[in-house]
């Protein structure tokens, strides 16, 4: 059932919790979404020269990791703790050919974006209320994550904060980035 | 609103009790009594809001009515978008303001924060409530003398990001707690943006990614998300002041 919420005109689709996919399955994929994003800053590391960038960048990697293990937890047996190898995939050429320390951290501010997102579907559909905590305390360090990085990167206001409502527009889907590639 | 059906429905899929707290049970299923004064404080005094009826089985049929407990967030949160617009104003008039950059983040929070108002009324109309449409007094009341105080850009972005991580945490902390799941995921996407705030506010006390002139950096914390995650620090509770 598609649920749309009206912010100042402009129309946003929730979607009303569904049993599938469970608690578990989206517990278990986002660990391996996080461990990616771990992953691609450990590359992105070796191409920020600035001092402040290159702290900051090294304090969000060990936050992403400690969500990864939060997930681990809630997931169970299910956990798979590896970087979803498609969104490592589909990042790391994009790294790659970034030239200067902008387009790095843009790079990065782009993901944090897209992580962001993502738990906005992974809110829409979760039941248990110990997940939904939990979630809901790492999409804000997510948005903050994206902030810094795009201010870093000299963008302007409206860059860093594109919208009056955080949506999932460019979530990472669990269906085109599966656990196991 | 979730019935007994639907609750019964999730206890058989296989999540159990792990699936469905104990907490969530007793809103769908359990009962409440409450008085007539509180009841007329989380409706603002206006029309009656909608209630989830409950029958207790026994010799007699009782049927008690339990106010939506979505209302009471969903109020206080109009109420402190609604405080948050009133400051920005306030500051965008004060004659304090010397920098672009703090300028138009003033602005620009504050027309955001007023599109959050408007969306939190909304979210308390569509769920049967009065919808708080003025600025939160008892957050009003504890800020004023820092409000009065305020003689420099220093001191808007100190308030500015406290009053910011204050909104930020109080949405947090209703996290879990609707009844209508879907407003887990509709206040956090306001709760995200007022993170943004936060992070943006967080970078210029920080001087980042370039020190402004009249506002000193900030040593004693870091620029943003120093936990890693958001916690419910500083949140104000549910009915305060609406």
């Amino acid at each position: 059932m598609e649920t749309k919420l009206t912010v100042a005109g402009a129309t946003f689709p929730l979607t009303a919790p569904s049993a599938t996919p469970t608690d578990v399955d989206l517990a278990a994929f986002l660990v391996t979404v996080e461990l990616a994003v771990v992953s691609v800053y450990a590359t992105a590391a070796g191409k920020l020269a600035d001092p402040k960038a290159s702290t900051l960048s090294r304090t969000f990697a060990a936050q992403h990791q400690n969500h990864a293990t939060a997930w681990a937890e809630a997931a169970g047996d299910k956990a798979v703790r590896r970087a979803n190898p498609r969104l490592v995939s589909a990042t790391m050429p994009d790294l790659a050919s970034a030239a200067t320390a902008a387009s790095v951290l843009g790079v990065l501010q782009t993901l944090e974006d897209r992580m962001a997102a993502t738990y906005q579907f992974v809110l829409e559909r979760l039941l248990s209320d110990a997940h939904l905590e939990l979630a809901a305390s790492i999409l804000p360090v997510e948005c903050q994550h994206a902030v810094v990085f795009g201010m870093l990167a000299g963008k302007g206001l409206k860059e860093v904060i594109p919208a009056n409502f955080q949506t999932r527009d460019g979530f990472i889907d669990p269906s085109l980035f599966p656990i196991k590639g | 609103m979730h019935g007994m059906a639907e609750a019964i429905d999730r206890l058989s899929e296989g999540g159990g009790w792990t699936e469905f707290t104990r907490r969530r049970f007793l809103q769908v299923g359990g009962i409440g009594v409450l008085s007539s004064a509180l009841l007329a404080a989380c409706n603002g005094g206006g029309s009656p809001s909608p209630v989830t009826s409950t029958t207790i089985p026994g010799p007699t049929t009782t049927t008690i009515a339990v106010p939506s407990p979505d209302i009471a967030v969903l109020r206080l949160g109009s109420s402190i978008e609604h405080y948050v617009v009133s400051l920005y104003g306030l500051v965008a008039g004060s004659g304090l303001l010397r920098s672009s950059a703090l300028t138009d983040a003033v602005k620009y929070f504050s027309d955001q924060h007023a599109d959050h108002a408007g969306f939190f009324e909304q979210a308390t109309r569509d769920h049967g409530g009065q919808p708080f449409t003025s600025a939160n007094p008892v957050i009003g009341d504890t800020l004023k003398s820092r409000v009065d105080g305020l003689r420099n850009e220093a001191d808007i972005v100190k308030l500015a990001y406290d009053v910011e991580q204050m909104a930020a945490a109080t949405y947090f902390a209703s996290a879990g707690t609707f009844q209508d799941l879907i407003l887990n995921a509709a206040v956090a996407g306001v709760s995200g943006v007022e993170a943004r705030h936060v992070a943006v506010l967080g970078m210029i006390l920080a001087g980042l990614p370039q020190p402004l002139s009249d506002v000193p950096v900030r040593k004693d914390s870091p620029a943003v998300a120093p936990n890693g995650v958001q916690t419910g620090t500083g949140a104000v509770a549910p009915g305060t002041g609406v």
